[in-house]
């Protein structure tokens, strides 16, 4: 066969071209993460020009929002890639943080929750400190474990007594 | 329509099968030498994508009666092993062996990853078979004695996906999801050259059964799958694959 290649369809299902409406009991990987990682990127490449005001919505706040709300899991497994491995501004992803233990989103509430546990020990006082509000806005005694962890670990002493005051308030 | 007392043709053959752990947050994965700790062999090749923090090593795995491409994925919250044909056959679906053999083989090899893997909070085994038939018409026949219903022959686009979860017998707390996407699948090929639309080869349509297995300890559960539970968590998901592909969509 000349010029040709000769394929092979397998299947004659249609691939969920959207990838929004992921089934949470599903444990398939996707396959559209850097168009989702670009867009996150640019997200928090703006949000570095903006003035945050504690507790006050937020141009990037929405933005963060909207984003999770489209792309559920996908989107916070990007986040957690730019905040995890520091390729962020820390205050920004400190910000990040704090909206993303706040936000209604039932499908993305176990990826979320990961991303906060797993944060609490990141090296930026920034980023740690918007983890535990975050925590202390889902308020789920999940991230005890994880808390404790980091209490230990703590050597800034205003975070520390913050964090300790969460922990009293998950276990209460 | 099935008897749920009944074991059928158990002659499902494996087009892919998955291990996925999801990891704890106190994990932290660096530089790692999995693949070659499993296979006593330098990995074929290794790519990495920095932006998405993927990592990924693949090589030829050949056992005993399997062989196929091992596939290691490491990314920030999971991890998947990943085994799948080496190459295209020149006719039939791709196919890495009798999923009963396929099955031992590979759990074989992830129990032993599951002695030196990083702290984990799920686990998962995803597996994609296949069961040769003449036509669509007696697939649909075939089909149905996995279902608890009865497929009309004359029927077509048939796809069933069932979740029914399962009790761990290991850990009290634990739901094991077992999730099964049962259809008729159609291998045909296609020939593609450059100017000219794309049109079906002369060869023979082929088709088979389908069964996608994703079976999966529950999202909901708050604990960890410590080391001395989760070579037993897998076994289980190992056992609920097999039963689902011996006795059909059961309860």
């Amino acid at each position: 066969m000349n010029n040709s290649t000769y394929e092979r369809k397998v299947d004659t299902k249609l691939p969920d071209s959207k990838g929004t409406d992921r089934s949470i009991i599903s444990t398939e990987d996707h396959q559209h993460k850097e168009y989702i990682y670009s867009q996150i990127e640019s997200i928090f490449w703006e949000a570095k020009r903006e003035n945050f005001e504690d507790g006050m919505e937020s141009k990037f706040s929405q933005n963060l929002f909207s984003f999770i709300r489209k792309y559920s899991q996908d989107a916070v497994e990007s986040i957690t890639s730019l905040i995890v491995y520091e390729k962020v501004n820390p205050e920004v992803a400190g910000e990040a943080l704090r909206w993303i233990g706040r936000i209604e989103h039932p499908d993305s509430y176990g990826f979320r929750r990961w991303l906060l546990e797993r944060s609490i020990i990141l090296p930026s006082a920034h980023v740690r400190d918007g983890a535990l509000l975050g925590i202390a806005s889902m308020d789920d005694k999940h991230a005890i474990k994880y808390l404790k962890d980091a209490i230990d670990k703590e050597e800034c002493n205003d975070l520390k007594e913050d964090m300790i005051q969460v922990l009293e308030q998950l276990e209460s | 329509m099935h008897d749920t007392s009944t074991t059928h043709n158990t002659d499902w053959k494996a087009q892919s099968l998955r291990l996925t752990a999801f990891l704890s947050p106190s994990a932290q994965v660096g530089e790692q030498d999995w693949w070659k700790v499993l296979t006593g062999e330098l990995p074929d090749s290794t790519t990495s994508q920095p932006k998405i923090v993927v990592q990924k090593q693949e090589g030829k795995f050949k056992s005993e009666k399997i062989e196929g491409q091992l596939v290691l994925s490491v990314q920030i919250s999971r991890i998947d092993w990943q085994l799948t044909p080496l190459d295209m056959p020149e006719s039939g679906f791709p196919t890495i062996g009798l999923f009963s053999d396929a099955i031992d083989s590979f759990s074989e090899l992830m129990l032993r990853w599951l002695e030196i893997a990083p702290p984990i909070q799920r686990l998962a085994l995803g597996a994609v078979l296949h069961q040769n038939t003449v036509s669509a018409q007696e697939g649909y026949e075939n089909l149905s004695k996995y279902l608890t219903f009865s497929l009309d022959k004359d029927s077509s686009e048939f796809l069933y996906r069932i979740n029914r979860p399962r009790k761990s017998q290991n850990i009290s707390d634990l739901f094991i999801n077992r999730l099964s996407t049962w259809g008729v699948v159609l291998l045909a090929g296609f020939v593609l050259s450059p100017n000219e639309p794309i049109r079906y080869s002369s060869k023979p349509t082929e088709f088979a059964l389908s069964l996608e297995l994703d079976i999966n300890t529950s999202a909901d559960f708050s604990g960890e799958l410590t080391p001395d539970k989760s070579p037993e968590i897998l076994q289980e998901l190992v056992n609920f694959s097999q039963e689902i592909a011996e006795k059909g969509d059961i309860k």
